[in-house]
């Protein structure tokens, strides 16, 4: 390039500059060498490694009967201030029944925009020593202890985006999924979403008169489909039949017609075998694997405090460091890796969501019982961090986004 | 010691004292130029970069190519070696909407710091009459974050379009199938710096002037082998290092993730460049040719070495008060977060050039006096991969 044709261009420069000048404003003084954005600062007393591992409580300001056996608790903290979460997150909620100490997840149904206020759905469980405990003694003025909000099922709502949502449910699955579809309906204008939603019968569908209404507002872009075991003798638009593989399969189709599989992202969240025919029926059809998106609840581990362990030595790899260290009596794998500072990586503290889950190199562990470890995830030596109790000196790996196990 | 330009220097009110300073340290640019044909190919950028600061009036700087598309018709397996990176940079992309974005960042959170606390040094600015109460040292480190990643992110759109002139222009045809990837890896850095500026730290700064000056001279350069080793060698080489010494020392999660990924591409861009260059320089180029290539790198190598004086923090900060431009540099040069940072940079850069052939008896003089001297010996890219030197930065902090 010529001397001359960048002198012309340095030219043209100039004009912009002194076009600029006298364009400005003259109260702005000052040069301005950074632009700003706003960010999402994270309340530090609530991010997410402090409350999850330290309770904190919340008041319940009003219960509200979904259900003959499904209430939803709503909740303030006890500062006042809104509780940050993303749809899809749950709470782990802290209850002590005759002295003994339990923990359940309940996923937020409320909608993350309104969030002075945050609501967790409870269905009551046959023999269910904690849903049952709940409904029976949390009334309007009670308080919870409780962790988190935390969770990996969750879909951030973004102003601009477009996009397509599968929501699929089956009974109280239908929490977080709540929580998703009103926040993303009342922030993204241009996203469309359809919910599967099955039960037994009418009777069962929780959040049904919300559900109505929102389809009313929302009409162009929310999509409901109940799906029934039990045909309804009341007038009630559903399909029949159990929300299983085949029924998902025909349901699916007729989805298709609208808006291409491609498009599509699938949140997941009912009972073990819906799930897992949601999720043949989408691999079959060719559907990768990062677009189906599970919650998947088991119920929760006893603390297996009967039994004695020793102390033993453990060696943590994660994020390409080797940290070395004791595991005391009675502390999990996760708590003595967080003592060591290690980059833990974990979520619901008691063996459901399976986010902490760890290889084992050497060593053996006393995990407590029953938690979400499939059969194979067992002979393939994993283990969840958050209930496993080494009864011999142990070396894990833990998994990061960048290095998944 | 006062010279008698000091001493007149000195009775000038500040915002004069502060223009003069910025234009001597141009003219110690000019006056460093060693050869008319470097003058003739970096001055017309110089001016509108150190004297202009075209670069931050507008939004938009267009800057006009004059080099050639190469075609090839016949499509030959011509570089073996290009080939095999090709090959690893496939295997090698990822995706920057996976990263785990969800992490909160706090930029003011003195125990999860985002870059080193010592970036700023309390002492040395206290002794400079500079003083830091309570918060404003985190909210230094925010800036000083930002400014970094905000020069890195200016250097990642640098490198996005100069990595499309290089790839049209390199005669190699593996060369232009390893390029179509440095492509796609640019626009992904530049995508996940975008992001991390404006979603996690809430500020982006300008682009820094002697940053926009390597820029200009490189784009608006006819030559082929100029725009590698200005994009490939230098400002990739500098990156390299940049990004490693960041990634060793966050303590932010997401950052440091990021990062990891980002290293390993630019570790094959720089191998890259050290590939087309190494046989160029030693055996196509006369010597007054491969001698002007030298004299342009130590160039570029001087600008650099100036460019991370952070003035446009200066200026946020302390443009209007008693703190002069030349107290910020000497808080710059003498903090020892900001000493590491300028270590680890130039310990992958100058063995890169060493490694082309450009760091000949005739010029090694001219590094050390420039303080660059001791990073002659080191790794150059072809020794070492992207995870080796993930590993190391890993294996040093350990």
């Amino acid at each position: 390039m010529s001397i001359l044709r960048k002198t012309i261009l340095l030219g043209k420069d100039l004009k912009k500059i002194a076009f600029k000048r006298t364009e400005k404003n003259s109260n702005e003084s000052g040069k301005k060498t950074f632009r700003s954005y706003d960010i999402e600062r994270p309340d530090r007393h609530a991010n997410e490694r402090s409350t999850i591992l330290h309770p904190s409580t919340m008041n319940v300001v009003d219960v509200v009967q979904e259900t003959n056996d499904a209430i939803s608790l709503v909740m303030t903290r006890q500062d006042g201030k809104p509780v940050n979460f993303v749809p899809g997150m749950f709470f782990t909620v802290i209850v002590s029944i005759e002295g003994v100490e339990h923990r359940r997840a309940y996923s937020i149904s409320s909608s993350s925009l309104e969030n002075q206020t945050v609501a967790i759905t409870i269905k009551r469980i046959e023999n269910g020593l904690v849903s049952s405990w709940i409904h029976e003694n949390i009334f309007p003025g009670s308080s919870l202890r409780v962790l988190g909000p935390s969770g990996q099922f969750t879909v951030r709502p973004v102003a601009d985006h477009q996009r397509f949502l599968l929501l699929v449910a089956g009974g109280s699955g239908v929490t977080p999924i709540m929580s998703i579809a009103k926040s993303l309906l009342a922030t993204e204008s241009q996203s469309q979403i359809y919910l599967l939603y099955g039960n037994r019968s009418v009777d069962d569908v929780i959040f049904r008169d919300e559900l109505a209404r929102l389809q009313h507002q929302f009409q162009d872009r929310f999509i409901v489909r109940h799906i029934l075991e039990v045909s309804p003798t009341e007038n009630f638009e559903a399909g029949a039949g159990r929300l299983d593989r085949t029924t998902f399969q025909k349901e699916l189709k007729d989805i298709l017609k609208q808006v291409p599989l491609t498009s599509l992202d699938f949140y997941v969240c009912g009972p073990e075998p819906m799930m897992e025919g949601v999720n043949l029926a989408l691999k079959e059809q060719g559907v990768a694997e990062g677009r189906i998106h599970q919650e998947r609840f088991t119920p929760a581990p006893h603390r297996a405090i009967d039994r004695q362990y020793q102390t033993q030595a453990i060696t943590i790899h994660a994020n390409g460091k080797t940290l070395r260290g004791v595991v005391k009596p009675g502390e999990t794998l996760l708590e003595a890796g967080l003592s060591l500072s290690s980059d833990m990586v974990f979520s619901c503290v008691m063996g459901g969501c399976g986010r902490c889950r760890v290889k084992l190199l050497s060593g053996e562990v006393d995990m407590e019982e029953p938690n979400c470890l499939t059969p194979d995830e067992r002979n393939q030596r994993y283990a969840l961090a958050c209930v496993s109790h080494p009864l011999t000196p142990v070396e894990i790996v833990v998994a990061t986004p960048s290095t998944p196990l | 010691m006062n010279t008698p330009l000091d001493s007149i220097r000195n009775i000038l009110p500040i915002k004069v004292r502060n223009r003069v300073d910025a234009l001597v340290e141009a003219a110690d640019i000019f006056a460093s130029m060693r050869s008319p044909s470097v003058m003739r190919a970096i001055a017309p950028s110089a001016v509108r970069g150190l004297v202009f600061s075209v670069g931050k009036h507008s939004d938009t700087t267009d800057m006009p190519a004059a080099h050639a598309a190469h075609f090839n018709w016949a499509y030959p397996h011509d570089h073996a070696e290009m080939h095999e990176l090709y090959e690893r940079a496939k295997r090698g992309q990822w995706n920057g909407s996976d990263l785990p974005w969800s992490t909160s960042v706090d930029p003011l959170d003195p125990n999860i710091p985002v870059a080193p606390l010592d970036l700023i040094d309390l002492q040395v600015g206290k002794s400079l009459g500079i003083e830091f109460k309570g918060q404003d040292q985190q909210k230094m480190v925010h800036s000083m974050s930002s400014w970094m990643l905000s020069q890195f992110l200016h250097g990642e759109q640098g490198a996005l379009l100069a990595a499309a002139q290089v790839t049209e222009s390199v005669e190699f045809y593996d060369g232009k199938l390893y390029g179509s990837t440095q492509v796609m890896d640019e626009g992904r850095h530049v995508e996940v710096f975008h992001r991390y500026l404006t979603e996690k730290l809430g500020k982006m700064y300008h682009i820094n002037d002697n940053l926009f000056v390597i820029i200009d001279a490189l784009m608006t350069d006819s030559r082929w082998d100029l725009k590698f080793l200005g994009m490939q060698i230098m400002v990739e080489g500098l990156a390299l290092g940049a990004f490693g010494f960041l990634y060793q020392s966050t303590k932010e999660p997401l950052l440091k993730e990021m990062l990891k990924y980002v290293i390993q591409d630019e570790a094959r861009h720089v191998h890259y460049g050290v590939l087309a260059l190494k046989d160029h320089v030693n055996k196509s180029l006369s010597t007054s040719e491969r001698n002007e290539r030298e004299d342009w790198a130590f160039e570029v190598a001087l600008l650099m070495r100036n460019r991370f004086m952070a003035y446009e923090v200066y200026e946020e900060w302390f443009d209007g008060t008693h703190v002069t431009r030349d107290q910020w540099r000497q808080l710059m040069m003498n903090s020892p977060g900001m000493q590491r940072f300028r270590k680890t940079m130039f310990t992958r850069l100058v063995p890169n050039i060493r490694e082309i052939g450009l760091l000949s008896e005739r010029i090694r003089p001219h590094y050390e006096k420039a303080g660059l001297g001791i990073y002659f010996t080191g790794q150059a890219a072809p020794e070492v991969t992207g995870e080796q030197m993930v590993d190391e930065l890993d294996r040093e902090v350990a």
